[in-house]
């Protein structure tokens, strides 16, 4: 029989299209649905719940284990178990109303809070990659940020999610899925996401995305071969061989995106797992070596850190695990509406602020770091990590005991790729003269709390500085000076980078950190 | 008696050395050495694996109680040889070719060296013909092997496919974990058991070598 399957109705989010009976649910979803799927559905995470109405089968043992007979009874279902049925209906849980803007993005306010200001680029437009119009862009695992510049000055930033999460939230189940046969989705998603950021930049500046004549593209070392179509096969098994570390020129056409006429610059990666968006982030924050060791760590689902000291650059990325990034916990979340982001105990209660003053619906990175350091500061959680019973900060969103094992993972994980590559110099971490803390979780978490629970190292506040998207900042230096192209070439080229996997020092640093210190 | 219990009680605190000058004078009281082993040092990490399935403890308690246990065998290996006392079983572990995760390998290892099975460590990155040839060239029951990447998974099928063709299958069990590891991954592959933690696969390591013994 080969007629085709007729086709049935089906609802997502009340939009109807149209479709064959028995597609996968999760496979018609993208980042703009507004469910989060951080295992890429495999069934394995339980986060992609929808309202689903209409003659789906009953849930399978598995996904009962994974909702609970509570959400079961309420209408809830794993969208990564569902298969189209006619007239079948879901809905997300909670509407992603919070506005692209709030995502990012580089850092340049609140100078208060210790933000590093970044110095606007200078617009010589002899030095600059473009004459009229150019735009840089960082692809995070998360999210995507970019920026139009219009003759050296900056006309606009905008974010966006990473819609390759449909296809997985961390970078190696991502690259499973290329491997998988999903290598030109994960591109088209990435490069569309991208081109829509262009478009929207340029027409809320008055321009045409077909005149933007220079890209700076930053990430790290997976998301450029993603974007470019390259096998990811030698980032996914050891050795860990990056086959390329770009830093090379070609086309917004070869690289299927809106700007086709633009050229398009990737930066040089350090390594496979230490990116372009690593690079760029050095150059951004304007780090250098110095007598005693300046240290950048970017802190999300891996965490990478470079120390240098002098003329001397040591790098290493660790597996945090996305503890940080809000999934992964019982009501973990991402930064957006209704996440709990702030904790504090005072006068004897749990005082919360929740984003976008809602409900809490859930609990973000920076919340679950005062959230740990406020159980620490009580008593309710020992050196040990032991906590007794789950811990309620408002309504039904809290901390359980066993979230706190993925939190003492996840920071001594960092923790110890700190203090493996200070130990790697002969540094300890009260010598250091600076401590940059990159990336978009990094620039909401109170350095408090951080300190508390020992993520980061207990050295003088004032040697703290938070710079948000330093990545995204250094590939627009690189856009408005062109001698920013060689200077970044040749840190990523310089810097030696350690591989913690089997570093006997690393092993007893991250059983150390993993504990609470009294 | 209470010697024993003395021992098993600083083992679950960690405290190696004391655990050791304990040991020795247990074998200088005359307590034979397999005594000292089941009730103080086996007892003691029993406690430390129960504790940590119920998540009271995590990795670092059950590494430095595991560390404390080595000290304190280490004093009674020759005498157990002597005695002709063997472990209750043998088993060959490591992280699979690849990954070169091996925390959770490490844990499961201590696990089942303090359930009293002798473990053979082949580290990290390790390719099925290594399993497998270790099998039969030291007569191990089990053959165990840890994943922490989707990507690196695969390689267990591969194990199953080498003890297969070797023909061994049908004496050595095969088990698998690992954090994307799962129930239905396991009965995919034809591996014999999936643990989730590393006590469950102490647990089950030592039901399988007491059902071929």
């Amino acid at each position: 029989m080969n007629r085709e399957e007729p086709k049935i109705r089906f609802f997502i989010n009340g939009e109807v299209i149209s479709v064959e009976p028995g597609m996968k649910v999760s496979g018609l979803l993208s980042g703009s649905h507004g469910v989060d799927m951080p295992c890429g559905g495999r069934h394995a995470c339980g986060k992609c719940m929808v309202y689903a109405e209409g003659p789906f089968p009953a849930p399978s043992d598995t996904e009962t284990r994974l909702l609970g007979e509570e959400r079961i009874k309420q209408g809830i279902r794993l969208a990564c178990f569902l298969e189209t049925v006619p007239e079948g209906s879901i809905r997300a849980l909670r509407n992603r109303n919070d506005s692209d803007e709030t995502i990012c993005l580089s850092a340049d306010s609140n100078a208060d809070t210790g933000q590093a200001a970044f110095t606007h680029p200078g617009t010589n437009s002899a030095s600059r990659l473009y004459r009229r119009l150019g735009a840089a862009v960082d692809i995070g695992t998360t999210t995507v940020a970019a920026s139009l510049h219009r003759e050296g000055l900056p006309v606009g930033t905008k974010g966006a999610w990473n819609p390759q999460s449909v296809l997985g939230a961390d970078v190696i189940s991502r690259i499973d899925a290329s491997l998988e046969g999903q290598a030109q989705k994960l591109a088209d998603l990435v490069r569309g996401a991208v081109s829509q950021l262009l478009e929207s930049l340029t027409e809320r500046a008055g321009e045409r995305m077909e005149e933007i004549e220079t890209v700076v593209i930053t990430g790290n070392t997976a998301m450029l071969y993603f974007l470019s179509g390259r096998n990811p096969e030698c980032l996914s098994h050891a050795p860990f061989e990056a086959d390329e570390l770009f830093g090379i020129w070609t086309s917004g056409e070869d690289l299927g995106l809106g700007c086709k006429k633009a050229k398009v610059y990737l930066p040089r990666c350090i390594s496979a797992f230490v990116g372009a968006d690593i690079t760029t982030a050095l150059l951004g924050t304007g780090i250098r070596g110095t007598e005693h060791g300046t240290m950048m760590a970017d802190v999300g689902t891996n965490g990478e850190i470079v120390l240098f000291r002098k003329d001397r650059m040591i790098c290493c990325a660790t597996a945090a695990g996305p503890a940080f990034e809000g999934a992964g916990l019982s009501c973990g979340m991402r930064g957006t509406d209704g996440a709990v982001d702030r904790v504090k105990w005072a006068d004897g209660k749990w005082k919360v602020h929740v984003l976008g003053e809602e409900n809490a619906a859930g609990i973000c990175g920076s919340g679950v770091i005062d959230g740990v350091a406020g159980l620490l500061e009580i008593g309710l959680l020992d050196e040990t990590g032991y906590l007794e019973e789950d811990v309620f900060f408002t309504g039904n969103v809290g901390l359980s005991a066993w979230d706190i094992r993925q939190i003492q993972l996840a920071k001594g994980a960092v923790r110890a790729g700190m203090e493996t590559i200070l130990l790697q110099a002969g540094l300890n971490s009260e010598d250091l003269d600076c401590l940059y803390v990159a990336g978009g979780f990094g620039s909401y978490m109170s350095v408090e709390s951080a300190q508390r629970i020992g993520l980061l190292p207990k050295i003088d506040r004032q040697k703290i500085r938070i710079c948000g998207n330093a990545a995204l900042a250094g590939a627009e230096r690189i856009l408005n000076d062109s001698a920013c192209e060689k200077e970044a070439s040749a840190l990523a080229a310089g810097a030696e980078t350690v591989n913690l996997g089997g570093n006997e020092a690393f092993q007893d640093f991250y059983m150390e950190h993993m504990m609470f210190e009294e | 008696m209470s010697i024993l219990n003395d021992i098993s009680e600083n083992l679950q605190r960690g405290k190696a050395k004391i655990v050791k000058e304990l040991v020795q004078q247990a074998i200088d009281e005359g307590i034979p050495a397999q005594e000292i082993l089941e009730q103080g040092l086996l007892a003691g990490m029993d406690v430390v694996g129960e504790k940590f399935k119920k998540n009271e403890v995590f990795v670092p308690e059950v590494l430095v109680a595991a560390r404390a246990m080595n000290m304190g065998s280490g004093l009674l290996k020759p005498l157990l040889a002597e005695g002709g006392v063997e472990a209750i079983g043998k088993v060959c572990i490591g992280t699979v070719k690849g990954d070169l995760h091996d925390i959770g390998k490490n844990l499961v290892k201590m696990m089942m060296e303090g359930k009293g099975l002798e473990v053979v460590d082949l580290g990290t990155d390790v390719d099925p013909e290594t399993y497998v040839k270790t099998a039969i060239d030291q007569n191990c029951q089990i053959i165990c092997c840890s994943a922490l990447l989707t990507t690196t998974m695969p390689v267990m099928e591969a194990v199953v496919k080498e003890a297969e063709k070797a023909g061994i299958r049908d004496k050595v069990k095969i088990m698998i974990g690992g954090a994307p590891v799962t129930e239905a991954f396991c009965r995919q592959i034809g591996a014999d058991k999936y643990t989730p933690d590393a006590a469950s696969a102490a647990d089950t390591a030592v039901a399988f070598c007491r059902a071929t013994a």
